[in-house]
Parts: structure tokens; C-alpha cells; sequence
């Protein structure tokens, strides 16, 4: 009943002034909608990389050299033969950007040079034709698996399958189109084209690959055969740390750190949006003790204690904030939406939303209680008295 | 042992500390009020009248003296007794009227009852009456601006009996009003004396202060006269 009484009042003390109640609420508005936003933006963008990396297949391993030290398709070769927990492995050479050119047609895009499998440790799929196999890897055939980005630019519809694509005056005849990954990271994975590794090492006048693809027999033994590949390779080298290695679990845990790190610290400069429009609310509050220090004489002087006077502006400072906040919410999700139009993943979950909507509220609670203690601590006689 | 009056006052003052100077605004005030009594405070302006009726009204502590109401010493109650207090046996009219500008007639004098935890119903049941009683049946949904100024502290006498208090106080409640509207506030004021509500009335109008029953004249915080000018009423000291 009582609080029934603070919360009529509270409402009363909000009409009374809808303008200001709304500009106040404004603060919050948008730090709540800035908090939700960015999260959205934060968690998109590492449901994207962990997608990515999802792709990769469970039991991937990654295998790079440090400086000082050359990686080449031997090397993968001895990993598939001597540790018993990989099944097989591929080297994968990146050689940069090049034009990828088809009758009139250009366009640029990066080469990688592969071993055979690697479709298969990458968890790779094609919308059309076959990966190249060991016998087109040990001819140093001129087949392409190309990249959904350059059968489009390239081909523009046509049946891109047994086209002789150049690359660095080299022809090479399409026999396969891999599956679009989406446009995160500006859409990386589908400007690609992949040749065998042998060719792509005679092609850049190479002997080295720049990583070594290992695909453990499951998931469990992928940190035992990651530190087993690591002892192989330092043998090899005769030195400690010749090579990262990283399996997909790593890569997963790196990049959920590095995203949530990311998303933790767009929220945090969000909420010093938020925390601005508490100081508004807190400003505007003590403006209406002070209009209203009459209203609380008089409420004082027939019966109403500390604590209705508290709980009456309490109410009505997390009112503002917590109203802020569900409109905020509204305007980050569509802001969301609206941020995705250019070409980024959002993500706005139900823990953000519950973590502005909470924020919000605490904000209210905080930056309200000064005004409030402030209003319940008055005088009546001087409050009667006052203006 | 005799019989507690309705307020015992022994002895009070009242200081106002301001740095360099103190004002001594009631210095060893003492009286008593039984029941049904109709008691005027009168005096010259600065005299301390209000200050006297903002003690017996618990919306102040006197600095030095004892307080009894009903029996209860309240001289050095907390903030939050004092509220709960006014609110059960206090009721207050005020020369300023004090109605919330943003509530109903209705709201206004249904405000006492919110603090005591009445239902909905009850509140409007009660603050109807209240109305009814002063004759305000008809203006139950009209916000202060739109009602006169006699209106207006009939709207405050109304929140005053809504909590049913043991006492009705009321500092200069025609100060703002012209004659006809003061001899109306007077009338309803007297009719409910004669209904056996106790009223202490501060004035400094002695026309207000003939209706009274009882005058006690305050000069500088000391009382100086304590008249009955109608028999039957106990006199101030005397027990029953
Ligand atoms: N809060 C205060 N601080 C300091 N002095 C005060 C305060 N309240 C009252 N006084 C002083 O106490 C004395 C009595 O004041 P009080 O208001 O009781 O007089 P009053 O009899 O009601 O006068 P009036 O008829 O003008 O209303 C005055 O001298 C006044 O200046
Ligand atoms: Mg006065």
C-alpha cells in the first residue's frame, strides 16, 4: 500500500514534467542503446571467427615455423608418418595475391598451394566438382579449386568446371567451385584459389610451405599429438620451440579471449554512456527534491516517514532509467539490425539485453538514492516553509 | 494519581541557535488541553505561536521541557515516531492551505491514509465522508486550482479529519481569506468542536479567537494570560 503510494507519485512526479523526464531518460536511452549495439557488434563478429574456425574440422592442427626456420612438404610428411595420433596432414602454402585472369576477365585474389587432404582436414566442401587428389599433387597438375568470389568475377554464371583459368601465365583448368563461407572478414574465405602444393611451390620457385595442416584421429588426443609434433619438429631442428603449434581447441580458446575481450571492452565504453546518463538522472532528481521540498513537507506533516519519501523518489529515478533502458533496448536491437545492413554479423543475445536492462536499473538505484536521501532527510517545518 | 490530560505541556523552550545569535522563542511554556476543548493561541506576531503549535503538532522538538501526549512523552521522539505520531492522533490546517497542486480534493485528503496502509476503497470511502462533512460532496474530483480559497482550506480541514485525530490544529487558518470564507471556516470549525473534536486554533485575530472557548496569550514564549470564557470547560492545572 505504501509502496502503492510511492510508486502513484513517482509516476505523478514524471507527467508533471514530460519534457525533462523524457530528455533525462534520453541519457540512458542511448547508453543502453550504444551497450546493446556493441556487444551485438562485439559477439557478431566472434560468432563469425569462431564459425570460421569451426570450419576448420574438430581434430585440426595447425603447424607454423618461428624465424629461423623452414618448413617443407618433408616435414609434413614425417608428421604423418611418425605420430601415430595424426591421421593425415597437408602443407599449405599462402604465395600471396595474384591476378586470376579468364578470357577477358580479371581478378585478383590469393593463391594457396595445398597437399592433398587438405579438404578434408579443413572440413573443406565445394558446391561443384572435386579437390584435387595425391596423384594430381605428385604430377604437379594444373587443376584450381577456386573460391566462390572469383567463380563470380570471373565467370559471372557460366559453368565455371573444365575453364583454364592463368595465374602468373600458368593455365589452370577449374574442377572445382568451393562453398561460399559468408562475408565475415570481408569475405577472405571466398576470394581464394587453390592449386596442389607442388605446383604452387614450382610456380613461386619455392621449396618452403608456410603451414602444416595435421588432422588428429579425434578430439581428445589432439593436445597429445599437438605436443608430439612439437617434439618431432624440435628433434628435426635440434632446437627448443622451432615451431607453433596450435590445434582448433586453442585457436577456439584464443579467439573467444580475444573476441570477449573485445566485446567486454566496447561494452564498458558503452556504459560510460550510461553511467553519463545516470549523473543526468541524479541532476534532474535533485532539480525536483528541490522544486518539490513543499510537496515533501506536506506529505511529511500528515504521516509519511523517511522511507515513503525514499521509496517515492526511488521509484521514480529507476523509473526514468529502467524506462530508459527498455526503450534503449528496443533502439540498440534495431541499430543492430541497421549495423548489419553494412555487411557485419550482430549479435544482440538475451544476456546483453539482460545486462542493460540490469545495468540500467542499478544505475537508477545508485544515482537516485543521493536525491532521494536528500528529500527524505528534509524538515518538515523547514519544508513547509520553504519559497 | 490524576488522570493524564490529552497534552500535558511542562515547562518548554524552544531556541533557535543562529551562530552568533540565539532566539529564545518559548521560554517555560506550560498548559494542558482535555478533550473537546477549543483552545486559542493567541499573540502579537514573533510572540512564538507557531513555533508552540509546531511542537504540539510533533512536527518539532522543543530544546528543554517535557511533552505528553495522551500520556506518552514524545518531547524527544525520533523523526520516524514523530510521523507516525502526527499521523495517527494529529490532523493540521495551515494559512497556506498546503494541498498538492497535481491531486484531486479527493487525493489530497486521501494523502494521510496512504501513510497508515488504507486500502483503496477505504481511502475514498473515508476522504468522500471527509468531504461530505464539509460540504465539499461536489468537488471531490476538482484540483486546487479550480476551487476558491475557502474551498481550498475546507479541502484541508477535510485531510485534517480523515485520520480521525485527537486533535485538530490549525495556524491561522483564515489569514488568506476574506470575511465571509473566514466566519464559513470558523463555523465548520466550531460545529466540529461541538461534534467533540479537540481544536487548537493559532491566531492573532480576535475575532477568530472569539469563537474559541479557551484563549492562552503567548507575548515574547511566555504565556500570559490562560482564559475559559465558558463555564464547564476545566480550567488549566485543575483535575478531574
Ligand atoms: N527556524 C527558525 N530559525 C530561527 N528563528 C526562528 C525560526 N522559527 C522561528 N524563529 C523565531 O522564533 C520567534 C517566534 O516565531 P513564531 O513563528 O513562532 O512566531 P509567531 O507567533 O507564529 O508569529 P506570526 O504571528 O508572525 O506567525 C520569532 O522571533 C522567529 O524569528
Ligand atoms: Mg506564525
Amino acid at each position: 500500500m505504501r509502496l502503492g503510494e510511492a510508486f502513484r507519485s513517482a509516476v505523478e512526479g514524471l507527467r508533471g514534467s514530460i519534457l525533462r523526464s523524457a530528455l533525462t531518460a534520453l541519457g540512458i536511452i542511448i547508453g543502453v542503446a550504444a551497450v546493446i549495439t556493441l556487444i551485438a557488434v562485439g559477439q557478431g563478429a566472434g560468432d563469425d571467427i569462431t564459425a570460421e574456425i569451426g570450419r576448420l574440422g574438430a581434430n585440426a592442427i595447425l603447424v607454423s615455423s618461428r624465424s629461423g626456420i623452414a618448413l617443407n612438404t618433408d616435414h609434413a610428411a614425417e608428421i604423418a608418418e611418425r605420430v601415430p595420433t595424426v591421421i593425415r596432414t597437408a602443407p599449405v602454402l599462402n604465395a600471396g595475391t595474384s591476378a586470376a585472369r579468364w578470357g577477358a576477365q580479371s581478378h585478383d585474389t590469393s593463391v594457396r598451394g595445398v597437399g592433398a587432404g587438405y579438404d578434408i582436414i579443413t572440413g573443406t566442401q565445394l558446391v561443384t566438382g572435386r579437390f584435387f587428389g595425391e596423384n594430381e599433387v605428385e604430377r604437379r597438375s594444373r587443376v584450381a579449386v577456386i573460391g566462390n568470389d572469383v567463380s563470380e568475377e570471373l565467370f559471372r554464371g557460366r559453368d565455371p568446371l573444365g575453364q583454364s583459368v592463368s595465374v602468373r601465365g600458368q593455365a589452370f583448368t577449374v574442377i572445382g567451385v568451393l562453398e561460399s563461407q559468408g562475408s565475415s572478414f570481408g569475405g577472405g574465405g571466398d576470394n581464394v584459389i587453390l592449386i596442389p602444393i607442388s605446383t604452387a611451390q614450382r610456380l613461386f620457385t619455392t621449396t618452403r610451405v608456410s603451414t602444416i595442416y595435421a588432422q588428429a584421429e579425434s578430439a581428445e588426443v589432439s593436445a597429445m599429438a599437438s605436443s608430439h609434433i612439437r617434439r618431432i619438429m624440435d628433434l628435426r631442428f635440434g632446437r627448443e620451440d622451432s615451431v607453433n603449434v596450435t590445434s582448433q581447441d586453442q585457436l577456439l580458446d584464443i579467439v573467444r579471449t580475444v573476441t570477449s575481450t573485445l566485446t567486454v571492452m566496447l561494452g564498458a565504453i558503452a556504459g560510460i554512456s550510461l553511467l553519463v546518463g545516470g549523473i543526468g538522472i541524479m541532476n534532474i532528481m535533485l532539480v525536483s527534491v528541490k522544486e518539490r521540498t513543499r510537496e515533501i513537507g506536506i506529505r511529511k506533516a500528515v504521516g509519511a516517514k523517511k522511507r515513503d519519501i525514499l521509496a517515492q523518489f526511488l521509484v521514480e529515478s529507476i523509473l526514468l532509467s529502467l524506462g530508459g533502458g527498455l526503450v534503449g533496448i528496443g533502439f540498440g536491437w534495431l541499430l543492430a539490425r541497421f549495423v548489419e545492413v553494412f555487411g557485419l554479423t550482430t549479435a544482440v543475445t538475451p544476456g546483453s539485453v539482460l545486462l542493460a536492462f540490469g545495468f540500467s536499473a542499478a544505475v537508477g538505484l545508485f544515482f537516485g538514492v543521493y536525491p532521494a536521501a536528500q528529500a527524505a532527510k528534509l524538515d518538515p517545518i523547514e519544508a513547509l516553509r520553504y519559497q | 494519581m490524576a488522570t493524564e490530560p490529552l497534552l500535558r505541556l511542562e515547562n518548554i523552550h524552544k531556541t533557535y541557535d543562529m551562530g552568533d545569535v540565539r532566539v529564545h522563542a518559548l521560554r517555560g511554556v506550560g498548559f494542558r488541553v482535555e478533550p473537546g476543548e477549543f483552545v486559542a493561541i493567541m499573540g502579537p506576531s514573533g510572540s512564538g505561536k507557531s513555533t508552540l503549535m509546531h511542537i504540539i503538532g510533533c512536527l518539532d522538538r522543543p530544546t528543554a521541557g517535557e511533552y505528553f501526549l495522551e500520556g506518552e512523552d514524545v518531547s524527544q521522539k525520533g523523526d520516524d515516531e514523530l510521523a507516525e505520531l502526527r499521523n495517527r492522533y494529529l490532523g493540521f490546517v495551515f494559512q497556506e492551505f498546503n494541498l498538492l497542486p497535481s491531486m484531486t480534493a479527493l487525493e489530497n485528503v486521501a494523502l494521510p491514509l496512504t501513510y497508515r496502509g488504507a486500502s483503496a476503497r477505504e481511502r475514498v470511502e473515508i476522504a468522500t465522508r471527509a468531504l461530505e462533512r464539509v460540504g465539499l460532496g461536489d468537488r471531490v474530483r476538482h484540483k486546487p486550482n479550480q476551487l476558491s480559497g475557502g474551498q481550498k482550506q475546507r479541502v484541508a480541514i477535510a485531510r485534517s479529519l480523515a485520520t480521525e485525530p485527537a486533535v485538530l490544529m490549525a495556524d491561522e487558518p483564515t489569514g488568506n481569506l476574506d470575511t465571509t470564507a473566514q466566519g464559513d471556516i470558523m463555523g465548520i470549525l466550531c460545529e466540529l468542536n461541538e461534534s467533540g473534536i479537540t481544536i487548537i486554533v493559532v491566531t492573532h485575530d480576535p475575532a477568530v479567537g472569539a469563537h474559541c472557548k479557551r484563549v492562552i496569550r503567548l507575548l515574547d514564549g511566555s504565556i500570559v494570560g490562560d482564559e475559559s470564557s465558558r463555564p464547564g470547560v476545566v480550567s488549566p492545572g485543575e483535575t478531574r
